[in-house]
């Protein structure tokens, strides 16, 4: 044997560390905190939130910066994901309490019984210039109508973007079924765009502004208006689970995000403040992108709009009640 | 291996064949420099060599780049350890005893050419999304080098050498621990340099998909959600794992030649 003494102590000390690593992880992952009677009688004072580097999910770095989570007496810790897919596995295990997502996405996982889904509150809807299909300053595309038979990205096939672009597509007289989808990356739109294996691009803030002050893009049409107009993208959810034992907590949560929306209708110093905190948009970039709209209430109509339109396009196998699955607009 | 034939064929000292090693990555260098400076390639893409390299020298100073980097570093280390404890007492299983490597080649076949990252929601739903998500599934990648590596020097062990020992009454251990285990530990060595290499570009590739906001992944995630993409800090990112897998193969190399000299002779090739 030429191994040393020295050599199998290492190998028996890392197994033995990672076994103490493994042994930690899990255990954080159980412990759960009992009801106690704290502050207001939350049933839990201390949440973990996923968000997403975008801005839609500024309303929790708003509430946090501005100590709206602390008067309700809520300590909010938010976990920055990639992406939201990668927070549903976090939820049903628990590891979080609840996260920032699209509903479109939500509803699929609903619907296909991922999770029992639970609306904390409204988050984002989408204002107009937010999102933008564009074109490239010597593109033949001069009219939504020219769009037919040509190609555009969206992050996610069969998501939020289709959807409200089919329905906008239809009051421009252009036929939906006529466009070509593919999922593009975030990160690749430009050199994609740019080397023609898109036509036209879907666009969200901060690249709107950016193509259009840095490569003279020309907008063609915006997927949130006519019938999308104000289109709700993304909210805070939970699982229906959750909610039930913590009813105090969800409703604590949610006055502060609809309090936090509020302070931002019109004050773009406290959102532009906050975004360098969870995305990569800096002041200056921050003090010129249209913001979309944050919710300061809870409207089951305006989000059964999107439900309707998901069963209309056949990605849910059956009607959704929304109102059934949001909380209750509690006043602050 | 190819380094050691070519430089038996052209005797060279130590020293010029370091030399020649940096002057090929100074003339890369300078290509990258030349290649932007020009704008032949948008310098948006790709930015100049000595860019990189600036951002490469303050990224050390920068506290955030260590915390991802720490992260980083533990879970290929922990991967890598830990497919290493696993791999190498079942490679001598399997290697050893023929009727359980036929009950599992079947399984062991389907599963080796899986491609850890898409496990990622089945593992992120099994066990959770935090180190463990990442361990197990370096783990995963890792294993296989080991395994086989493991395996076919079992295969290549001298019978005659094994058939003496137990005409002189040793069990089935005492063959293994004397003469199989010593003779196959270089195959086995080469494994696990091997397995670190995918364990690092596994790390990486799972931080950037499943991050969760830790890691040198995550980093490059962030740098390349930007409007416009930090390309200086993913290349330099990118610099500084590259320098990272180099530093820990000549490592292992250096420690493979000076712990199996006698295998090395063998093969004729003992620099």
């Amino acid at each position: 044997m030429r191994l040393g003494r020295p050599a199998r102590a290492a190998v028996i000390g890392l197994a033995l560390t990672l076994g103490a690593v493994a042994c930690s992880t899990s255990g954080s992952t159980t412990a759960s905190a009992p009801p106690s009677a704290s502050a207001g009688g939350l049933e839990k004072t201390k949440i973990k939130v996923a968000t997403l580097p975008a801005i839609d999910s500024a309303a929790i770095y708003v509430a946090i910066d501005q100590k709206l989570f602390e008067k309700e007496g809520l300590e909010v810790t938010p976990q920055v994901v990639q992406a939201a897919p990668e927070a549903i596995p976090m939820l049903v295990k628990g590891e979080i309490d609840a996260m920032f997502g699209n509903y479109v996405s939500m509803f699929q996982a609903h619907d296909k019984q991922a999770l029992k889904l639970r609306i904390l509150a409204e988050g984002s809807r989408a204002a107009p210039d937010s999102l933008s299909i564009m074109a490239l300053p010597n593109s033949p595309i001069k009219t939504p109508k020219d769009l037919e038979g040509k190609t555009i990205n969206v992050n996610v096939l069969h998501n939020f973007q289709e959807l409200a672009l089919t329905q906008v597509l239809k009051a421009n007289n252009v036929d939906p079924a006529k466009i070509k989808y593919v999922q593009v990356t975030f990160q690749n739109i430009m050199p994609s765009w740019k080397g023609g294996q898109i036509d036209a691009a879907y666009l969200g803030e901060p690249m709107v502004t950016a193509a259009t002050s840095s490569m003279g893009a020309r907008k063609i049409l915006d997927p949130a208006s006519g019938p999308a107009a104000e289109f709700p993208i993304s909210g805070y959810v939970s699982t229906q689970e959750w909610y039930d034992k913590n009813p105090k907590t969800a409703a604590a949560f949610q006055r502060a995000i609809h309090n936090a929306a509020k302070l931002m209708e019109n004050n773009r110093e406290v959102v532009a403040k906050v975004l360098p905190n969870f995305t990569q948009i800096d002041a200056a970039t921050a003090a010129t992108v249209t913001f979309p709209y944050f919710s300061s209430n809870d409207n089951p109509v305006r989000l059964q709009r999107v439900a309707d339109w998901m069963l209309e396009a056949k990605w849910l196998s059956k009607a959704i009640d929304v109102k059934s699955l949001m909380s209750p607009t509690t006043n602050g | 291996m190819s380094t050691q034939t070519l430089a038996r064929a052209r005797p060279a000292t130590a020293a010029t064949r370091w030399r020649r090693r940096a002057a090929g990555a100074l003339a890369f260098a300078a290509l990258i420099e030349l290649l932007s400076r020009t704008e032949l390639v948008d310098p948006q893409y790709l930015p100049p060599a000595t860019e990189i390299l600036g951002r490469a020298v303050t990224l050390m100073s920068d506290p955030a780049f260590h915390a991802h980097a720490l992260t980083t570093l533990l879970s290929w280390g922990a991967g890598l350890g830990l497919a290493t404890v696993i791999a190498i007492p079942l490679g001598l299983v399997l290697g050893s005893v023929p009727i359980i490597d036929a009950a599992t080649r079947t399984v062991v076949e389907f599963l080796r050419p899986i491609p850890s990252v898409a496990l990622i929601p089945l593992v992120s739903l099994m066990i959770g999304t935090g180190l463990q998500l990442r361990v197990t599934l370096v783990v995963y990648a890792s294993l296989w080098p080991i395994l086989y590596n493991t395996m076919y020097g079992l295969r290549g062990v001298d019978p005659l050498a094994k058939e003496s020992l137990r005409s002189y009454g040793f069990g089935p251990p005492a063959v293994l621990m004397r003469v199989s285990l010593p003779s196959s530990a270089p195959f086995i060595a080469t494994g696990f340099r091997l397995a670190a290499g995918v364990a690092l570009i596994l790390t990486v590739i799972i931080e950037l998909l499943a991050g969760r906001g830790e890691g040198i992944g995550v980093f490059t995630f962030f740098a390349s959600i930007a409007v416009p993409a930090r390309m200086t800090d993913i290349l330099a990112t990118a610099l500084w794992v590259g320098l990272f897998g180099v530093l820990v193969n000549a490592v292992l190399v250096a420690a493979e030649r000076r712990a199996f000299r006698w295998h090395h002779a063998r093969l004729g090739d003992a620099g």
